[in-house]
């Protein structure tokens, strides 16, 4: 299939009703009128593969092929958007790994300094100052003011 | 009834009630910007500074509390497109558009008007119509919820921009999201992948956050050629809305607030689902819907007024018939009950200063929230003007902590990071965010109802049809959808001719 979002869209569709119904049959569906816990799940499973095949067999619409130029013409320009991406995503992680480990501070820390580093104009000292206000602002009023239920410093 | 409303305004005018009010919509207001943190982390926050008070002045403050926080999440969804609750989602779509064309200004400055004169509507009916409106929340029972809901679903689906099969799909997606974790019917617990976290379901502020601003920042980290987010210079004029937008707006908030005073008294969702419904109601009646998605007024004066009126009239079925609407409203109830009043029918007889007090504070709550703001649009305004790539990694951070909060629950950070990404690739591929969050406020209940309805019917589902209110609704979208196909295959013929 030529048009690249319409395929992408569609299979997406059928990827998410597809395991929506392989997981809903794990549990017990009941009948009408006593309905069980796979029930529901399987019903909007399968009307959302048939919606997502709907989008595969049905021809191409204006706002569709508006739609892939745009995508194809981005995918080009995918490169620049590495960096950044992996930058956010990893310090979502790395917030998490040391909000267990290493408690709200170095948490907030890290995940500011990193994602800092995502954009090519910000320079390792200009992200480590950002880390450190966002630090300070950060347990000064979530923590002391609000009371967020969060340990500073978690080392041991 | 006027005299209710001069005992309410005597109650409510007095210095010790106008303090509190003023304190809690101060730091309500603070509160909301911060995203992810809402009403709910507020007020449960500040409960215990409330038990030495008396009980007009408690309630005082919790009210200004509530709106403070709401107002406040009405200012990121449009600054950031960072929704702090799922009423304020709607507001991102166009707001945000206005805010990034240099009119942060005036989108703030109408969602605030818009909520004042919904707060005034959601009074007028509540007076007026309170009686006639818990009679009608009486003949609801789940298929009439269901066969509602669904309805507003549809219309959701509207909300996609070009597709509304994509738009169907997404309030879909929503839906399936809902059935993560506990099911309250049978106690099964599904899709959680042995995460204790996620036994209670998928936060839904965490997954507002992670489809409007994290999707967002993945659009935007590193590549904004401006270096920031306005792609325009700010003028001094575009801090208040001009005429032309005022007119614009006027039928807007007149249907939004009438429709969410209505949707309000249904308990739990009513907001939600009013300012979706007038979004959608709006780009339907415009001249030109292809404004919407780009930065129409309307988008932000209908569904705001209609959120605002729908919080007013959700006091009806907590205080008249002791039913909280939602946590927040539970939460209020809790409080009342610890300084002794009960809520149920007879409050309005025996406490009608409280009752009426508190509802006049609401407007004159929200008068104060104009006054405080008014001043703080601008900088809230200037705030858009600091380069992103400063702006962005704050924002990650308020979202992180925002989406901790709500649970003390770092899964629920798993979840945005998650769906930030999931979000972001089904933005590309054409699915919007608005109609996956509406999907999964609503999919639980919808569940609920559903099945509530089949069992009381023994599995007969001509209850849905058989029922003269939930046939009418299931009637107003069979309509919807024939003129949908309608409008599309006349469009495919004139396209081909």
């Amino acid at each position: 299939m030529r048009n690249t979002y319409k395929f992408l869209s569609g299979i997406f569709a059928c990827g998410v009703g597809g395991l929506c119904i392989w997981g809903s049959l794990d549990f017990d569906l009941g009948q009408l009128r006593n309905m069980g816990p796979g029930f529901y799940p399987l019903m909007l499973g399968i009307l959302t593969t048939i919606l997502g095949i709907s989008i595969l067999i049905l021809p191409v619409s204006e706002d569709e092929a508006k739609r892939d130029a745009i995508l194809k013409s981005s995918l080009l320009e995918m490169k620049t958007h590495i960096r950044p991406w992996l930058c956010v995503a990893g310090g979502f992680v790395v917030f998490i790994i040391i909000g267990v480990y290493g408690g709200f501070v170095p948490a907030t820390f890290m995940l500011v300094f990193i994602c800092a580093l995502g954009d090519r104009e910000n320079t390792p000292v200009s992200s480590l100052v950002l880390g450190i206000i966002t630090s300070i602002f950060a347990v000064s009023v979530f923590y002391y003011a609000m009371r967020i239920q969060f340990p500073l410093w978690n080392w041991g | 009834m006027l005299d209710n409303l001069w005992l309410g305004l005597t109650t409510a005018l007095t210095i010790h009630a106008l303090t509190y009010a003023f304190v809690g919509v101060l730091i309500g207001n603070l509160i909301g910007v911060l995203p992810g943190i809402g009403a709910l982390a507020a007020i449960a926050m500040l409960l215990p500074l409330t038990y030495s008070l008396d009980p007009t002045g408690a309630l005082m403050m919790l009210a200004g509390l509530y709106y403070g926080t709401s107002f406040g999440g009405a200012t990121t969804s449009i600054l950031l497109n960072l929704p702090g609750t799922a009423q304020h989602a709607v507001v991102c779509l166009d707001g945000h558009q206005l805010a990034m064309k240099g009119k942060a200004g005036a989108a703030i400055f109408m969602a605030m008007f818009a909520s004042c004169i919904g707060v005034i509507c959601g009074i007028v009916i509540m007076t007026a119509m309170s009686p006639l409106v818990v009679a009608i929340a009486f003949k609801f029972g789940p298929a009439e919820y269901f066969s509602l809901m669904l309805l507003g679903l549809l219309a959701a689906s509207v909300l996609s921009v070009g597709s509304p099969i994509r738009g169907i799909i997404g309030i879909l997606f929503g839906l399936i999201c809902g059935t993560v974790g506990t099911d309250v019917t049978s106690g099964a617990i599904r899709f959680t992948f042995g995460l204790q976290g996620l036994v209670e379901g998928l936060s839904i502020v965490a997954l507002a956050m992670a489809l409007f601003g994290v999707a967002e920042v993945y659009k935007n980290a590193g590549v904004l050629k401006s270096g920031n987010l306005i792609s325009k210079t700010v003028s001094r004029k575009s801090v208040r809305p001009n005429k032309k937008e005022i007119k614009q707006s006027v039928g807007a908030m007149a249907r939004g607030s009438l429709m969410g005073s209505l949707l309000g008294a249904l308990p739990g969702t009513g907001g939600v689902l009013a300012s979706f419904i007038s979004y959608a109601t709006e780009k339907k009646l415009a001249k030109d819907p292809s404004r919407f998605g780009q930065g129409a007024i309307e988008g932000v004066a209908g569904p705001e007024a209609a959120n605002s009126s729908a919080a007013i009239t959700a006091f009806i079925p907590t205080l008249t018939l002791g039913i909280p609407g939602d946590a927040v409203m539970a939460l209020m109830m809790g409080a009342l009950m610890i300084h002794n009043i009960i809520p149920g029918p007879q409050l309005i007889t025996e406490h009608p200063s409280l009752f009426w007090g508190l509802i006049m504070s609401f407007w004159i709550g929200n008068l104060m929230l104009l006054v405080l703001n008014i001043p703080l649009i601008s900088v809230w305004v200037r705030l858009l003007t600091v380069p992103y790539r400063w702006i962005y990694p704050i924002v990650i951070f308020l979202i992180a902590i925002g989406a901790y909060s709500t649970n003390n629950n770092l899964t629920d950070v798993g979840v945005v990071a998650f769906f930030g990404i999931l979000g972001y690739i089904a933005a590309r591929l054409g699915y919007e965010p608005a109609p996956v969050i509406l999907g999964l406020v609503l999919g639980p209940l919808l569940e609920q109802n559903f099945r509530r309805a089949l069992k009381i019917s023994h599995g007969d589902i001509s209850v849905f049809i058989g029922r003269p209110i939930s046939a009418s609704f299931l009637l107003i979208i069979l309509v919807m959808l024939v003129a949908m196909v309608v409008i599309h295959i006349r469009k495919k013929t004139i396209n081909n001719s």
